[in-house]
């Protein structure tokens, strides 16, 4: 079994090691910072996406909610886990509205309380925290993969973090599983016929598209891993 | 012997209506007030997100704090993304007012529900009252549609 790698310099006692291979407050605010950025670009695809089969707000909804929640965060916001999660909840439950702000808010409500008590999170812990979250929305939209929802990425990347956790791999790496997990989780909903939300008011006209939730939320996992990695990257070429 | 009957003073109960649009929400109401004399029973109309259609767990929540000296809380949502807002909104609110997520159709809801809380009924009546208030027009219509019925797309 490999060992777990990792990307600090321990032998080096004048260095105060930020990258011990887990993300601490400041990982999660470049995270959120780096979605509003990608959602500039990406909103008019997401709202492509549910205009096809949804009411055609996603993408413009999300993207003002992660625009507020970034300019929160970064005006003397919270610096610990727990509280910059619940500000991700409380922010997007009240600009993002409909679906996505309660499954969202949701989403990051479960993580906040998992969070709790915790400076940071390895591959292992991040992995049972966004159990938590993942378990929050599946229960709250009484959704399971196959439905054509943000279950259909979510649930992959939940069980692909897991595994990469205990292969004992670093966290670049399980994230990268993680995002790899939701992108493929996003395009099994092509060919699905959509049970849950409004899209399942078009029964069979609903195949044939991407689920817009699924495509966020693939979207959000694929910023933390990036976001993570750009920060590892700057911690190495010091 | 305690007497049998005696009349317990209860709270009229509130109700909270979550919907996607304010105009919505108001024609609804008003169309349920018709068959209630008087003010009605308490009521927050929580509606829209930003002045776009959407609505706001943390604005329902609010609203259920503010009827929290009722007799017990109704909440009667739209459409399915407003039900998935009110029932967040069970996990942010403060109080301990009892609530019900009505599970009935949003324009029967309120036309059921809204004239029953005025005369005093208590919210598990309420509350059942809603859930099947869809049943009346369906045997209106004579439409008997199974529960696993496909409806054909064109």
């Amino acid at each position: 079994m490999p060992s777990r790698t990792s990307t600090v310099d321990t032998s080096d006692p004048t260095v105060t090691p930020r990258h011990d291979d887990a993300l601490t407050g400041p990982d999660l605010v470049a995270w959120i910072e780096l979605m509003d950025d990608r959602l500039v670009h990406q909103a008019e695809w997401l709202t492509e996406l549910d205009s096809a089969i949804g009411d055609g707000d996603h993408g413009i909804n999300l993207a003002r909610g992660f625009a507020v929640l970034s300019e929160r965060l970064s005006d003397a916001g919270p610096t610990d886990l727990d509280g910059i999660l619940e500000l991700c909840s409380t922010t997007l439950v009240s600009t993002v509205g409909g679906a996505g702000g309660a499954l969202y808010g949701t989403f990051f409500r479960r993580m906040a309380n998992g969070s709790a008590g915790y400076s940071r999170l390895d591959a292992a812990t991040l992995a049972g925290i966004l159990g938590a979250g993942v378990e929050g929305v599946t229960s709250r939209g009484m959704a399971q993969v196959g439905d054509k929802t943000m279950v259909d990425a979510l649930v992959p990347c939940r069980l692909a973090l897991g595994s990469a956790a205990d292969r004992g791999d670093s966290l670049s790496a399980a994230l990268e599983a993680a995002a790899a997990a939701a992108d493929a989780g996003r395009e099994s909903t092509r060919p699905l016929v959509a049970r849950r939300g409004r899209a399942s008011y078009l029964g069979s006209r609903s195949a044939d598209h991407l689920d817009p939730g699924a495509a966020s939320t693939a979207l959000l996992v694929r910023a933390l891993s990036d976001s993570w990695n750009a920060s590892a990257l700057a911690w190495n070429a010091r | 012997m305690e007497r049998i009957g005696t009349r317990v003073e209860r709270p009229v109960i509130g109700i909270v209506v979550v919907s996607h649009s304010p105009r919505l929400a108001d024609a609804a109401v008003e169309l349920a007030r018709q068959m209630v004399q008087g003010d009605g029973p308490p009521m927050v109309v929580v509606a829209g997100v930003d002045g776009r259609f959407g609505t706001d767990a943390a604005a329902v929540a609010q609203a259920i704090d503010a009827l929290a000296d009722t007799g017990g809380v109704l909440v009667v949502p739209d459409l399915g993304s407003a039900v998935l807002s009110a029932e967040m909104a069970l996990d942010l609110r403060r109080s301990s007012v009892e609530v019900v997520v009505g599970a009935g159709p949003f324009v029967e809801s309120l036309a059921v529900g809204i004239p029953l809380a005025a005369l005093g009924c208590p919210l598990d009546t309420v509350a059942t009252a809603v859930a099947t208030a869809l049943s009346t027009t369906r045997r209106a219509r004579s439409f008997r549609a199974a529960p696993d019925a496909v409806i054909p797309m064109p």
